[in-house]
């Protein structure tokens, strides 16, 4: 009986007082609502900032552990390329003496 | 000499190398991209259409606590007075008047005042009868397009008004006001600003309502299931899809997830920030505006659960501008607008708005459908979803939202009150409302009601690079090191 009594209480409130959803009515007041909307929020473009940041792309500026490791390699291979080229030239220097 | 020539093989190589390691670090987004510190829009700031309204987040905060003007009930019957007045006079001319268009838009404007003064029975018969006099004149369907979109909002009005479960009668009614909507939207898809797609959505999920009431608790009005866990789902964050964030520290908006530099994220925002400075711009910016905008609704299931012409995520910005326009123009607030507003404020991270939904949904939870136990349940959901949002919070936050919650709507509410017994007392005093300065004295005193547009739907970003990834030289360096060491000992051998 209770249950029944808040089923029908509750369907009582629904009805007597339950919003309705609508969108799409079309009168004369629409168009001027949306652009009075519209103003009330969309004017500025930016909150803190009118210039939006610049962007640069560049080259990395840190060099890093992967880079020094590059740069040791490549070191190294020039000095084991002037080292062998030394060598080269001594031995053919030597060969070529009587 | 020797020392020179001995550098040759391992230079060449290794400048090779070097040359190879830029193209693959440019060609794998490895270039830093150095930004100075600044504010950027997020996507959805840019309308869909050129002249459309975009979405702000204060918006979604406004309608959540009627922080926006609705006429009275004694302005629609004044409006009604001065449209009968004018309908009477284009009534006693000659018989062209009554077809032109000056007639049909006052008929609009009475019907439409009938239903907002309450008189529902008048406004859809007002209506027949314009629909039955432009068809027999056989008018061009643009002629039409109005007539359908209010004969069919006030044909679901009744069924929305007062729910009855099983009742064939409604369901009928229900789908006889979906025709029109959809007839509206076949004849004029960009009136309305786009909300009549999310007006026919709601019908069809009201319809699927009645099939199976416990529908509510599964999918809010737009598909977002409510169901499970955001975490786990992937929901969260306000952009889609996109490259890692490489290179550049942002802040604001959290959680923002997935918004790349390289691929676009950055780059994208800059092209919005450059639209929004100059609108005229619209069509350069075509390719890069409202990309990675959160997609939402029409989770797994709900096209099984709802015949519904909305069958895929969409991005959350339509949906929701769809519903305030739903919220402000049409019948105020609802428990549908209000569930499908916290679920997206979830899923795009804006937890404050969407705490704030809950509440409202739950505290309107009596109008979701008239059965105790649903509206428990559709409760019980809302406090569920506030617990989430509470979860992140400090206790001292958690412990102010109610509070700022109830000043808030409280200060709509008031703002209403008194903007429609300012109108009241106005029409008694004998202003027109037409005059443009009919609301001069209370726009002075009150101020706009709108809220500030906060720094929501921006986001900050300074240079400071926080990747760990290689840099762009590094992969240069190791390449050419590489590249000579190969060189020097393909030669030995």
């Amino acid at each position: 009986m209770r249950l029944l009594l808040a089923v029908l209480l509750s369907g009582g409130v629904f009805v007597a007082t339950a919003p309705s959803a609508t969108a799409c009515l079309w009168d004369k007041e629409v168009v001027g609502h949306e652009k009075q909307f519209k103003s009330s929020y969309i004017e500025h473009a930016a909150p803190n900032s009118t210039e939006p940041p610049h962007m640069v792309q560049r080259i990395g500026s840190s060099i890093g552990v992967l880079g020094g490791v590059g740069v040791l390699m490549l070191a190294g291979a020039m000095l084991v390329g002037v080292v062998r080229h030394r060598e080269a030239s001594k031995r053919s220097t030597s060969e070529n003496t009587p | 000499m020797s020392l020179a020539r001995g550098l040759v093989r391992p230079l060449v190589f290794g400048g090779l190398g070097a040359v190879v390691g830029l193209m693959i670090g440019l060609l794998a987004g490895f270039l830093p991209v150095r930004v100075s510190e600044g504010t950027l829009p997020y996507p959805h700031v840019i309308p869909k259409s050129q002249d459309g309204v975009s979405l702000r987040f204060a918006m979604v905060h406004d309608v959540i606590h009627e922080r926006f003007p609705r006429h009275s009930t004694a302005y629609y019957k004044e409006r009604n007075r001065l449209t009968g007045v004018s309908l009477d006079v284009l009534k006693s001319g000659p018989p062209h008047e009554t077809r032109s268009k000056r007639y049909y838009d006052l008929t609009n404007d009475l019907a439409v005042g009938l239903e907002m003064a309450g008189d529902h029975a008048a406004a859809i018969a007002l209506m027949k009868e314009k629909l039955k006099l432009q068809t027999e004149l056989n008018l061009p369907e643009l002629d039409l397009y109005s007539t359908h979109a209010n004969l069919g909002t006030f044909l679901i009005l009744g069924p929305f008004r007062q729910v009855r479960p099983g009742n064939k009668e409604d369901q009928a009614t229900l789908q006889e006001g979906l025709q029109h909507i959809k007839t509206a939207i076949k004849i004029n898809p960009d009136s309305h600003f786009g909300r009549e797609v999310w007006q026919a959505t709601i019908i069809e999920y009201m319809i699927a309502l009645y099939d199976d009431p416990q529908l509510l608790l599964k999918f809010d009005m737009i598909g977002n299931r409510l169901s499970g866990g955001l975490e786990s789902t992937g929901h969260l964050g306000i952009l889609d899809g996109g490259a890692h964030f490489g290179g550049v520290k942002r802040t604001g908006l959290s959680p923002i997830s997935n918004f790349g530099v390289n691929f676009g994220g950055v780059k994208a925002a800059r092209s919005a920030a450059e639209y929004l400075r100059h609108p005229e711009t619209w069509e350069q910016h075509k390719e890069a505006r409202r990309q990675g905008i959160k997609h939402i609704g029409a989770d797994e299931g709900w096209n099984n659960a709802v015949d519904s012409g909305h069958k895929s995520q969409v991005p959350f910005d339509e949906p929701t501008l769809g519903i305030i326009g739903m919220w402000r123009l049409g019948g105020g607030a609802h428990p549908y607008f209000a569930m499908a507003l916290g679920e997206t404020m979830l899923r795009v991270g804006q937890n404050y708005i969407a705490w704030s939904a809950f509440e409202r949904a739950a505290r309107l939870a009596a109008f979701a459908w008239p059965d105790p136990k649903l509206q428990e349940r559709f409760t019980a959901h809302c406090r569920e979803r506030q617990q989430l949002v509470e979860a992140k919070l400090t206790q001292e936050e958690v412990a102010r939202l109610l509070p700022a919650f109830e000043a808030e709507l409280a200060f709509g509410q008031a703002y209403q009150r008194d903007y429609q017994q300012f109108e009241a007392d106005r029409i008694a005093a004998g202003a027109h409302i037409d005059d443009p300065n009919f609301y001069a004295d209370f726009d002075a005193k009150r101020g706009p009601i709108a809220s500030p547009v906060g720094d929501a739907d921006w986001f900050r970003i300074a240079d400071e690079p926080t990747s760990q990834q290689p840099s762009i030289l590094e992969i240069s360096l190791v390449l050419a090191g590489i590249f000579a060491l190969v060189a020097v000992a393909f030669r030995s051998s």
